[in-house]
Parts: C-alpha cells; sequence; structure tokens
C-alpha cells in the first residue's frame, strides 16, 4: 500500500495527468496483489455509471450559461446599489456580487474571473491599487463551491454518501459567513494601507428598482434552487437540469446575450470540464477499492487517535494538512482522493459528516489561493495586470479572515447543521 | 480517420450533454404536468453520461489537457523533461491497454445484463470504456512518440480550462 501511494505520489509530481497517475499505480496493484481484474474494470465503470453523478454536467452547463449570457452582470448591478455607495463600496460589490453569483455557479474559477473582469477592472478605474482590486475578485471566488449548487460539494455527498440537497443547504451559512468575514476584511485592508478613494453617490430609488428589475430573472435563479430542493420537487440531478435550461431561457430568450451559434462552444466546454473531472473519479473508483481492501481508512483513525482522542485537536490536524495538500493540487481531485480516505476517520471520530463535507470543500478551495497551485490568484492577477508582490501586500491580512472563518466553521458545527437539521 | 477522430471526440460529449439535459427535463416535466413517466430514460442518460466522459476524456488526453500538477516538471531541463515525459506517456499508454484489455472483457461479459425498462444490453453502454481508453492509449502513443523523436506533434496542446474548481 506505501508502494501504490508513493508511486501515485511520484507520477502526480512528475507531472504525469492525475488521472493516469492513479490509474496506473492501481493497475499494478491489482496485477501484483493477485485481486480479481475483472473488479478493476468494474469499479471503473462503477464509478461514472451513476445518475446522482449528471448533476456535475448539469451545473457546469448553468454556470457556462451564466458566465456568457450576462446573468452574471446583472447580478453584480443589483450588488452595485446595494453597497457600492459604502466605505469601501467596489471592493464590497465584488463580496455581495460573488455571494449572489455562487448561487448560480458552483465554480470558484468562472466567478474569480468574471468578478475580476468587472468590478477588479472598475476598482482600479476609480483609484484602488491594483493589488488589492485583484485580491478582491480572488477571494471572493471562494464562495462559489460553498454556497449552492457546488460541483464539489455534489462529488463529496456522492464519495461519502451523503446527501447533496443537505449538503447545498448546509453551505448556505458558512458561505454568508464568510462573505461576512471578507466584507470586514475588505474594511480592514482600506485602513491598515490608509486607501483613500472618492465614495460613489447613493443610488437613486429608480437606480435600485432598475437594476432589481433587470437582474429579476437573475435574482429569481437562488430561489429555483431554494425551492427546487426545499419542495422535494426535484434531486439534485434534476434540478441541476432545470438550472441549466432555465439560464439557457433567459440568456437566450429574455437578456438575448447569446445566440444558438454560441451554443456548441458552450456544451463543448461543459463536455470537457466534465470528462476532465469524471475521468479522475473514474480512475479513483479502482484505487478506493485497493484503499477499503488495505484497511487504509482504519489505519488511519488508529493512527490519529493515538495522537489525541480530542476531535477538535484531530479536526485541527486534518485542517492543517488539507492546507498543505491544497497548496499541491487543485480541489475537484484531491476531495476525490481524499473523501473515501477520510470519511470513515470522521465516522470514528464522531464527526458529523455534512458538517466534515463543509469544512473539506472550504479548505480545498482555499488551496486554490495557495501557491504554487494558486488557480484563483493567477486568474485575477493576470486579468487584473498586477504582479505578485501587489497581490500579496493586501492578500495576507483577508487570508487572514478567511482562515478564521474555517476556524469557525470547524469547531462551531451549528453553522453547518442548522438549517439542514430545520429543513429535512 | 485522424479528423474523423477528432470530430468525434470533439462533439459527441456536447452532443450527449445536450441530449441528457433535454431527456431528463422533459421526463420531469411529463412526469409533474402530464402525469406521464418515460420508462428508462434516468438509465438512458446515465448511458449517455457514460460515454460522455470517456469519449470526452480521449479528447481531453489527444489536446493534453488533462489535469495535472506541473510542479517538479517544470524545474527540470529539456534534456531531463524530454525523455521523462516519453517515459510517462508511455506508462499511460500500458495503464490504457490494461483498462482496454479487461473492460472490453467486462463489456462482452455483459450481453445478458439489460439496462431495465430499455432491454439494452449493459454491452453498450460499458462499450464507451475500452473504445475511450483505447483511444487515450492510442493519442498517448502518438504524443510519446512524438516527445521521443522531437517530431512536431499534429495538433498543437489546447489550453487548460480554467473553472475546474
Amino acid at each position: 500500500m506505501i508502494a501504490l501511494a508513493a508511486g501515485i505520489i511520484l507520477l502526480i509530481a512528475l507531472g504525469m495527468p492525475i488521472a493516469f497517475a492513479i490509474l496506473v499505480p492501481s493497475a499494478v496493484y491489482f496485477h501484483t496483489t493477485g485481486l480479481p481484474e475483472a473488479i478493476f474494470a468494474q469499479r471503473v465503470a462503477s464509478g461514472t455509471a451513476s445518475f446522482p453523478l449528471l448533476a456535475i454536467p448539469f451545473f457546469i452547463l448553468a454556470g457556462s450559461v451564466m458566465h456568457r449570457g450576462g446573468i452574471a452582470r446583472r447580478l453584480i448591478d443589483v450588488a452595485v446599489v446595494s453597497v457600492g455607495h459604502l466605505r469601501a463600496g467596489l471592493a464590497q460589490v465584488g463580496v455581495i456580487g460573488g455571494t449572489l453569483i455562487s448561487a448560480v455557479s458552483g465554480s470558484a474559477t468562472a466567478d474569480t474571473a468574471i468578478l475580476a473582469k468587472t468590478v477588479s477592472m472598475q476598482m482600479v478605474r476609480e483609484g484602488y491599487p491594483r493589488g488589492f482590486a485583484a485580491v478582491v475578485a480572488a477571494v471572493s471566488g471562494v464562495l462559489g463551491p460553498m454556497i449552492p449548487p457546488s460541483i464539489m460539494m455534489i462529488l463529496y455527498g456522492l464519495a461519502a454518501e451523503v446527501s447533496i440537497g443537505k449538503l447545498f443547504v448546509a453551505g448556505v451559512l458558512p458561505g454568508l459567513l464568510i462573505a461576512a468575514c471578507l466584507l470586514a476584511a475588505n474594511l480592514s485592508v482600506m485602513k491598515r494601507h490608509n486607501i483613500q478613494v472618492p465614495l460613489r453617490p447613493r443610488p437613486k430609488a429608480g437606480d435600485v428598482l432598475g437594476a432589481v428589475k433587470r437582474g429579476f430573472w437573475a435574482l429569481m435563479f437562488p430561489v429555483l434552487v431554494w425551492v427546487g430542493l426545499r419542495g422535494g420537487f426535484f434531486t439534485p440531478t434534476e434540478l441541476g437540469a432545470f438550472v441549466a435550461v432555465y439560464c439557457l431561457v433567459i440568456s437566450l430568450f429574455v437578456y438575448k446575450e447569446i445566440g444558438w451559434r454560441d451554443l456548441p462552444a458552450i456544451f463543448r466546454e461543459s463536455a470537457l470540464l466534465t470528462a476532465l473531472i469524471m475521468i479522475i473519479l473514474a480512475s479513483s473508483a479502482a484505487l478506493n477499492y485497493a484503499v477499503a481492501w488495505e484497511r487504509m481508512p482504519q489505519a488511519l483513525s488508529a493512527w490519529l487517535l493515538a495522537l489525541s482522542d480530542n476531535k477538535y485537536v484531530l479536526l485541527l490536524l486534518i485542517n492543517v494538512l488539507l492546507l498543505v495538500l491544497g497548496t499541491a493540487m487543485e480541489g475537484p481531485p484531491l476531495l476525490i482522493i481524499l473523501t473515501p480516505i477520510l470519511v470513515p476517520v470522521m465516522k470514528a471520530l464522531g464527526v458529523d459528516l455534512i458538517h466534515f463535507g463543509v469544512i473539506l470543500t472550504f479548505n480545498l478551495v482555499l488551496g486554490a489561493l495557495t501557491p504554487p497551485v494558486a488557480t484563483l490568484i493567477f486568474v485575477a492577477s493576470s486579468i487584473v495586470g498586477c504582479t505578485s508582490a501587489e497581490f500579496m501586500k493586501y492578500f495576507r491580512l483577508v487570508f487572514g479572515y478567511l482562515i478564521l472563518a474555517l476556524l469557525v466553521i470547524t469547531f462551531v458545527p451549528w453553522f453547518s447543521l442548522v438549517l439542514p437539521n430545520l429543513m429535512f | 480517420m485522424f479528423a474523423a477522430v477528432r470530430w468525434f471526440e470533439d462533439n459527441a460529449p456536447a452532443f450527449l450533454l445536450a441530449a441528457m439535459t433535454a431527456l431528463v427535463v422533459v421526463d420531469v416535466t411529463c412526469r409533474y404536468f402530464l402525469n406521464v413517466a418515460f420508462a428508462g430514460s434516468s438509465e438512458l442518460a446515465t448511458a449517455m453520461f457514460v460515454w460522455l466522459v470517456f469519449v470526452g476524456a480521449a479528447g481531453a488526453t489527444r489536446k493534453l489537457q488533462n489535469i495535472a500538477v506541473d510542479g517538479l516538471s517544470m524545474l527540470l531541463g529539456e534534456a531531463i523533461k524530454r525523455p521523462l515525459e516519453t517515459a510517462l506517456h508511455l506508462a499511460t499508454v500500458m495503464g490504457c491497454v490494461y483498462v482496454t484489455y479487461f473492460s472490453t472483457k467486462l463489456s462482452f461479459a455483459s450481453w445478458e445484463r439489460e439496462i431495465d425498462m430499455l432491454g439494452i444490453p449493459y454491452t453498450f453502454v460499458y462499450a464507451a470504456i475500452p473504445i475511450g481508453f483505447g483511444l487515450m492509449g492510442v493519442h498517448s502513443t502518438i504524443h510519446a512518440i512524438d516527445r521521443l523523436t522531437g517530431r512536431k506533434p499534429i495538433e498543437p496542446a489546447a489550453a487548460k480550462p480554467e473553472t475546474l474548481e
């Protein structure tokens, strides 16, 4: 088992695609240990042949349409008339806009890109430092996978065998807590770095009504998700399909920002993203069999419990471990690999699996903010045009607030569990 | 031949995604509003999804778009990088051959097992795996030869999508 783990880590470090870096050592393991090789093929097949997994391409499709179809821009317009006139106004627009967009999209990177192109560029034009403008877009992106719908939560729910609907609902309060921390962080940055920008004028009632009217169909999106989940009308998969069609209809016929000619590219991009994630899941299905066969989760549980029998100490250790791993690999593949290993450990520790899903998701999204695999930083910095040094000058303080939010979410399960317990 | 494979890998997953979406929405709409249920629609959508994943992954392998970590490889010089990448492509080929062989056996062994309500043998669902991994193996062989000989690739590597996280 150690050779298998070492082989996977080495191949990933050498740059082999993650799906193959998992698949090749797993195949060698099956061949050398005499496990029935028919099981290998069966596991690869069962890794994808599951109806609930279809929620992933549907939400990816919805996110892709949202970003191209003008839905995200209208949500940002609503954020501008809500908080744009306050101190650190445009920075706060980034956070509130990110929160609203998150309720439609499940992708941090896509959200960061749209925020950087719109809010951050406007921040630069109005005199905010480029580094701070990029930080606002990058950190607001972390809300994407926390507030439903969330592709990472779907992956976790299927791997941990917990309700995806409950996970979606569980992410709402932690997502809002993170947003609140980011609002406070923006004020702290303004004060610490003595950033002086003129306040934007308070919007007139007509402006507010106009923005809300223009964004009405986009604002109805979270309502559709909420009612669909709460009312039990749809499974998460069916909800995903409806949401994707809803986005297509309002982008094509109401906002008219995409045409029929754009659809092939949108579908191609969404299908490609789906295949990239799912091929890792298929490869991991064979690995997971080997992990269970070797009783690795039980060994890890025993090792962790030998370190301490206090679940909060162990949760802290796991948080640190996840943050470190998140610096080296993207969130979704890491989540696919770690969930089957960590879930039995959490069961042994008595940690609620819905709560752990929220912790794991947030932790791994934070990995996208920590170099070398800092996707959100690269996306935001390249769009805004700032150097790493400029970015880091403002980022450290904001990251401190995010770590504070992580600790609260980890040690106060109430935030994650109160809504699912009330609703389900 | 290569153009046909490229067209299939690039467009079939998109078509399947559109068909899956339409199938699920029509099924739910008919169930709630017309009180009519399409038997086997979720199984059919799942079968389409399996094909989407493996054909899409083959296309991603062809365009070198699979998710990878650019860790150590970025620090290495071309003299080491070239044989290393050739070796990694060849290891991928071996893995693909292994999966293709055993998933072909699985596909044929599933002839008697039919998808509920549809009566279609699972062979047609599982066939996506050997076809997908077979194509991945072919593309990886071509990449290995390209790297080994220094030949210019037939198709340049495409940009990696940035919306995974």
